[in-house]
């Protein structure tokens, strides 16, 4: 049973302006979660506040612990937090994969066997012998995302990261992170990737604007719009089509969506 | 000033396991004047060698009268700097302790630029990018990411170069500030004739702005065209359907007649005519 509370929190860098002021969320359990805002408004600071980089005011729980200095160890196995400047630390792509593995004392023979599954379910063989240099955008952030998600933490967060990856990458890796109950949370700015999360998080000014189940979140459309952001493709049509009458509800994929047009 | 890449090779560590193709026999003429799309991996290389910091292993580059190849000499290599402006995706070439202030000008004094009004000046391009002038004393490892953008776009602009060459400027960009961007490169071009290059994966960032795109797959030219290769199938063997296209395209598949539009209301208006 794995969730987020987040009780008050306050944080600035500077004391003088508060990025985060009395912030209070709940992410109910076994849920996964898209952090949105605009820019600056402070999506990648409360990751580090999550990853336990920075000092805060107020009280934040993973799986119940609390996140400080004393629970480090344990809050390792609960959350992994990737950064857009998170970098490689060796140079062969089968040794990044290891790497992480070993960190955490795994034993040889199952370390073998895990990398052999990854290498399967997302036929990488290709790359596993390569020079991270080498390699394109897409796998590069898919090795990195990969070396965290081997250590199966509850809960792996990524900033803006998704992004990076091809669409066929992307289904693949939320597959697997589905299949081994590793719950996503995904810092964003293309809506698109909202509707691959539970929950939604629209942080706005230092509170969170709105939040909720992301359909219910994203039909509030105007409040979306005037903080600037958009809304997916498929949502923004059915919003838009709705006022007009043609259709009565938010579909999600186009296939429907034709066939309920023109009936 | 008009860029001509004339069969262009870039490879690096050659026939070693580090190899690395950048571009492979390209061929293509940028117009001054003109927004241009490229859309690949590693293009980064483009900006490199258009400033004659990395050097082509085969072939050369064109910029108006002067010819850069693998082993020429370039007389004033600061003169041709001065043209061309980068933002490029990494932070690692910016000094994190400086201020944006103190940024901004050592931009302009490395590439020679001396405006009558400094502070003015200063204010008045980050005013171009949406920024106001409390930012000129905030310290560069305070600000956000897209904010760190922003700036880098501003120190580019202060020098005022010929060339602006933009490496995944979009990502990060909320939808009001890509559209606010789309806008500027738009003025840019029409009012004070720069040429933009766009280095990005994502289609629907150059919709209706630019005048001619390049997919460059695996180091080769696979299209050259201009700006209605939206519409056409062979694109999408490379890259990724905007979720535009790909919509009109099923219901055109499914014998609906409608149009093809990139912009999502004037799409709107299109169903409703049709539907109706």
């Amino acid at each position: 049973m794995s969730n987020i509370k987040i009780k008050d929190l306050k944080f600035s860098y500077d004391k003088k302006n508060y990025i985060f002021d009395n912030l209070n969320f709940t992410l109910r359990k076994d849920k996964t979660l898209s952090i949105v805002g605009t820019g600056a408004c402070g999506k990648t600071t409360l990751l580090k506040i999550l990853n336990g980089e920075l000092d805060y005011e107020g009280s934040i729980t993973i799986n119940g612990l609390e996140v400080k200095e004393e629970n480090f160890l344990e809050l390792r196995k609960c959350i992994a937090v990737i950064f857009r400047d998170t970098s490689f630390i060796t140079d062969v792509v089968k040794n990044e994969l290891r790497f992480s593995l070993e960190n955490i004392n795994e034993d040889p023979a199952i370390i073998k066997e895990k990398i052999n599954e990854i290498n399967e379910y997302f036929g990488i063989n290709k790359l596993l012998n390569k020079n991270i240099d080498s390699l394109s955008i897409n796998d590069k952030t898919l090795v990195k995302i990969l070396s965290y998600a081997l250590i199966e933490p509850s809960y792996i967060a990524l900033d803006d990261l998704l992004d990076d990856l091809n669409l066929r990458t992307k289904i693949l890796l939320l597959n697997y992170l589905n299949s081994k109950n590793i719950l996503l949370i995904n810092v964003t700015t293309n809506m698109e990737d909202v509707l691959y999360t539970d929950y939604v998080l629209c942080i706005y000014k230092g509170i969170s604007a709105i939040d909720g189940k992301t359909l219910d979140v994203l039909e509030n459309e105007k409040l979306l719009k005037r903080l600037g952001l958009s809304l997916p493709f498929m949502v923004d049509l059915s919003i838009q089509l709705k006022l007009y009458g043609l259709i009565n509800k938010i579909y999600l994929n186009k296939e429907a969506m034709v066939k309920n047009l023109w009936k | 000033m008009e860029i001509i890449l004339n069969q262009l090779y870039c490879i690096d560590n050659k026939k070693t396991s580090m190899e690395k193709k950048y571009l492979d026999d390209v061929n293509l003429v940028i117009n001054k004047g003109s927004i241009v799309g490229f859309v690949g991996e590693n293009l980064r290389i483009i900006g490199d060698l258009i400033m004659a910091i990395k050097r082509p292993s085969k072939g050369e580059v064109k910029l108006d009268s002067l010819i850069i190849k693998r082993t020429s000499h370039i007389d004033n290599v600061l003169n041709l700097r001065k043209k061309v402006g980068c933002v490029y995706s990494s932070n690692i070439d910016i000094a994190i302790d400086e201020t944006v202030k103190s940024l901004l000008k050592k931009t302009m004094k490395n590439y020679g630029y001396k405006p009558s009004n400094i502070t003015k000046h200063m204010v008045d391009s980050l005013k171009i990018v949406g920024l106001d002038d409390s930012f000129l004393n905030r310290e560069i490892k305070t600000l956000s990411s897209t904010e760190m953008k922003k700036v880098k776009l501003a120190c580019v602009i202060s020098y005022n170069p010929e060339v602006i060459i933009l490496e995944n400027f979009e990502k990060g960009l909320i939808y009001r500030e890509r559209e606010y961007f789309r806008k500027l490169f738009l003025k840019l071009k029409n009012k004070f004739k720069k040429t933009i290059i766009l280095i990005t994966t994502d289609l629907s960032f150059l919709f209706e702005i630019v005048d001619k795109v390049f997919v460059i797959n695996n180091g080769k030219l696979v299209i050259s065209d201009d700006k209605d290769i939206f519409y056409e199938d062979k694109l999408y063997k490379y890259v990724e359907m905007p979720n535009i296209i790909s919509f009109t395209k099923y219901a055109q598949q499914e014998d609906h007649h409608i149009s093809e539009y990139t912009d999502i209301k004037e799409l709107i208006k299109e169903l409703y005519r049709n539907v109706k």
